[in-house]
């Protein structure tokens, strides 16, 4: 049976594989990465498994000379702290820290509160550190169990096809809007897109809130806020059909 | 297209572009004269896992382009296979394990998961894909040949996502 915790319901089945709530700072540089991976020591008794995280840079040209990559690199961003039990981390990038909580995911209350209780612990390691602006973001997979079916009757907001084309039929599309919530300073992006699932079909619907962060506010409550405009914007989405999938 | 350097979500993209992958989404990309793309990698565990999965594959790609690259006869890792492997990953659901990617001296890939007594292989070679389930305590052995990676193959094609989603999910 579902419950209710905040206004919004708790589904048994709930489509969400990943939450993550971050706060960003300003790059601190690649070359303070190694204090990056110094900080693991502070974290290995939850979260023992490290791993590196890539980022790459790449630069092509395709003038008279045809196809020429002019630079083409990789370096390290900062890494992963894996808990042993797989299903919880958190990214320490030279640009950001994160909380993330794979599924299966309880409640928004107790991730922050792991996020606030590992940001502490970093930010203690890693000195000057300018917050810039924080984010929480589920990326849900809703299954349906349909190879044909009509959008509108699982996602209140969806692509649709002209009058003219209506007996066409969408074999695959991708959606990107951003929200603005200017009483928060905020905006909500919403991206779906289908994926591939063996049989049926999947849909994706990554929901980003985010914000910028000023000095006088508290990390804590504007997570909390944004945690509100992230259901707010989910719970608005689906309709009931796919409510009743989820419960 | 007079349109200055902007930052779409993680990718800071030169005019005249559209945006590649996005964030591990697939989307078609369209170029004029010049890409440029600085990528920071999403902080999505999932997503990111996609993204470095093609990008181990191009890595691998990039090394292996004359023949005898394994100090003996191996072949040059082929376009064909390069094609056929990504098209593979596209398929992949974003809450499952990662594969170990090798290469093969057919000029192809192989791409494996092991968990405990449950192994699977996917082997590719240029447009053909062979895979393989084993479980040894369950005594069970399932194997799946594809000529061409095509819709006329997708039946065959979704069963082994199935196998590896089924057999190898994330947090298993």
């Amino acid at each position: 049976m579902s419950k209710s915790i905040e206004n919004f319901e708790i589904f048994p089945n709930a489509p969400i594989k990943e939450a993550i709530f971050e706060i960003g700072y300003e790059d601190i540089g690649k070359d303070r990465v190694s204090e990056l991976e110094a900080i693991h020591n502070d974290f290995k008794a939850h979260y023992p498994e490290i791993k590196t995280i890539q980022g790459y840079e790449n630069e092509m040209s395709l003038g008279e000379k045809g196809a020429e990559l002019i630079k083409n690199h990789s370096f390290i961003l900062g890494y992963q702290f894996w808990a042993t039990n797989k299903s919880e981390l958190h990214t320490c990038r030279v640009d950001g820290f994160s909380y993330n909580k794979l599924a299966p995911y309880i409640d928004g209350t107790s991730a922050i509160k792991k996020t606030m209780d590992g940001w502490r612990k970093f930010s203690s390691g890693i000195k000057n550190l300018k917050v810039s602006n924080l984010s929480v973001r589920n990326l849900n997979v809703v299954n349906i169990p349909l190879l044909k079916f009509d959008l509108e009757d699982y996602f209140r907001l969806a692509s649709n096809l002209p009058g003219q084309l209506k007996d066409n039929t969408i074999t695959n599309f991708f959606f990107n809007i951003s929200i603005a919530f200017p009483e928060h300073k905020a905006f909500c992006d919403v991206t779906m897109s289908p994926q591939a699932s063996g049989r049926g079909v999947s849909i994706i619907l990554d929901i980003h809130a985010h914000k910028g962060f000023m000095a006088q506010e508290d990390i804590q409550t504007e997570l909390e806020a944004l945690k509100v405009i992230k259901d707010k914007v989910f719970f608005s989405i689906v309709t009931e059909n796919c409510k009743e999938m989820f419960r | 297209m007079s349109e200055p350097l902007k930052t779409l979500h993680k990718y800071k993209i030169s005019p005249r572009t559209h945006a590649t992958h996005f964030e591990g989404y697939n989307t078609d990309v369209v170029f004029l004269d010049q890409f440029r793309a600085k990528r920071q990698q999403s902080s999505s565990a999932l997503l990111m896992a996609k993204g470095q999965l093609q990008l181990e594959l191009l890595d691998i790609c990039s090394t292996r382009t004359t023949r005898g690259w394994d100090g003996y006869d191996a072949l040059p890792i082929t376009n064909e296979s390069f094609s056929t492997a990504q098209s593979l990953i596209d398929l992949f659901p974003l809450e499952i394990q990662q594969p170990t990617i090798f290469p093969t001296n057919s000029g192809g890939f192989s791409f494996e998961w092991t968990k405990g007594p449950k192994y699977l292989v996917i082997e590719i070679e240029n447009e053909e894909i062979s895979c393989v389930l084993l479980d040894s305590k369950r005594k069970m052995k399932k194997s799946q040949y594809l000529e061409r990676f095509d819709e006329e193959h997708a039946m065959e094609c979704d069963d082994m996502v199935e196998w590896v989603k089924k057999e190898f999910p994330l947090n298993d």
